[in-house]
């Protein structure tokens, strides 16, 4: 059998396993609120709600955390901000992550690493 | 196209997701459901349309719920499919602890207050029916109520008077205050009811593993 696209489950699971550190990244410059971040998130999210179970986790785990805020206008936002030890395991995938695209590149393309 | 409808339809949403995460810590879930109603809120929609929109690209509670055990392996939240001593324990002292030299009754709402299987309003709910469980039933009961005396008299005291047959004449005198039984045995009824129902329900609440199989078997 001939895919046309990629077999929707591959794809299924790559964001599964990337989202949190794209979700993690967007925060290196500052803090931000979940609407904004599934905002900026685009085709990554395919089911936009499934975003704060995934920030509920990063925050038991202590890569980010959170407050309450008035907004200017409309109602109180959750913001999140990254930590040290978020700061830290978005560094270390940021490294597997360049030299297991490489090496993806490499044998799908073609190109030698 | 009111904005009566669109509240509806997102009250309709929230509570299925209320619903969907029932297998969820009572924390997780609260939180779950203040980020979702900020989320609608922060988006603007007011008009149907805009809602069933940000309501669909939401996704079903199923498919929001199911990312809490959606993550590389990690594993699911801890298992709660079963009511744990802590409960229990609970749910046995809200009626009858207070038959325990009334700190029974304390301990239980201790329990309902710590334990995260119970909302606010239903941890409320248990603590307010009824306040020391069946012993305030009992207390009640030993009241001093209305006292009724009745003096009969066979010999009428007025020749010729209103009551020529001669019947008994009866003087009632009553004194202190009392329900009357019309109301005060539905009452009572209602008052051993309640704790009963008060606990079933409770337990219902608590009891996850309905709710997390029926989110299992929709996600297939």
């Amino acid at each position: 059998m001939r895919y046309m696209v990629a077999p929707r489950n591959a794809l299924t699971q790559l964001r599964r396993g990337t989202l949190e550190y794209c979700v993690l990244a967007l925060m290196r410059t500052g803090e931000r609120y979940g609407f904004d971040l599934i905002r900026e998130l685009g085709d990554l999210v395919t089911s936009e709600g499934t975003i704060y179970p995934l920030l509920a986790r990063l925050r038991r785990e202590g890569l980010v955390e959170t407050t309450w805020r008035e907004s200017e206008a409309g109602p109180p936002r959750r913001y999140y901000r990254l930590t040290e030890p978020g700061r830290g395991a978005l560094d270390a995938f940021v490294v597997d992550w360049e030299r297991f695209r490489d090496s993806v590149d490499a044998v799908l393309l073609g190109r030698q690493g | 196209m009111t904005v009566m409808d669109s509240n509806r339809l997102v009250n309709d949403y929230l509570e299925g997701l209320d619903r969907a995460a029932q297998s969820l810590p009572a924390e997780r879930r609260e939180e779950l459901l203040a980020d979702v109603r900020s989320h609608i809120a922060e988006s603007g929609a007011t008009t149907e349309a805009d809602v069933r929109n940000v309501l669909e690209r939401l996704g079903t509670p199923e498919e929001i719920v199911a990312g809490y055990e959606d993550t590389q392996g990690r594993p699911p939240p801890p298992a709660e499919s079963r009511l744990r001593f802590h409960e229990y324990a609970a749910l046995a002292l809200l009626p009858f602890g207070g038959f325990l030299f009334i700190v029974g009754w304390f301990f239980g709402v201790m329990l309902l207050w710590t334990s995260n299987r119970w909302r606010i309003g239903e941890k409320v709910l248990g603590t307010l029916v009824l306040p020391f469980g069946y012993l305030s039933l009992v207390i009640i009961g030993m009241l001093p109520g209305q006292t009724c005396s009745e003096v009969s008299t066979s010999t009428p005291t007025r020749v010729g008077g209103p009551n020529p047959a001669g019947d008994p004449e009866v003087i009632e005198s009553c004194s202190g205050f009392a329900i009357p039984a019309w109301i005060g045995i539905p009452l009572l009824v209602v008052l051993l009811i309640a704790p009963v129902v008060m606990v079933a329900f409770l337990a219902y609440r608590a009891a996850p593993n309905r709710a997390r199989r029926s989110t299992a078997s929709a996600l297939g």
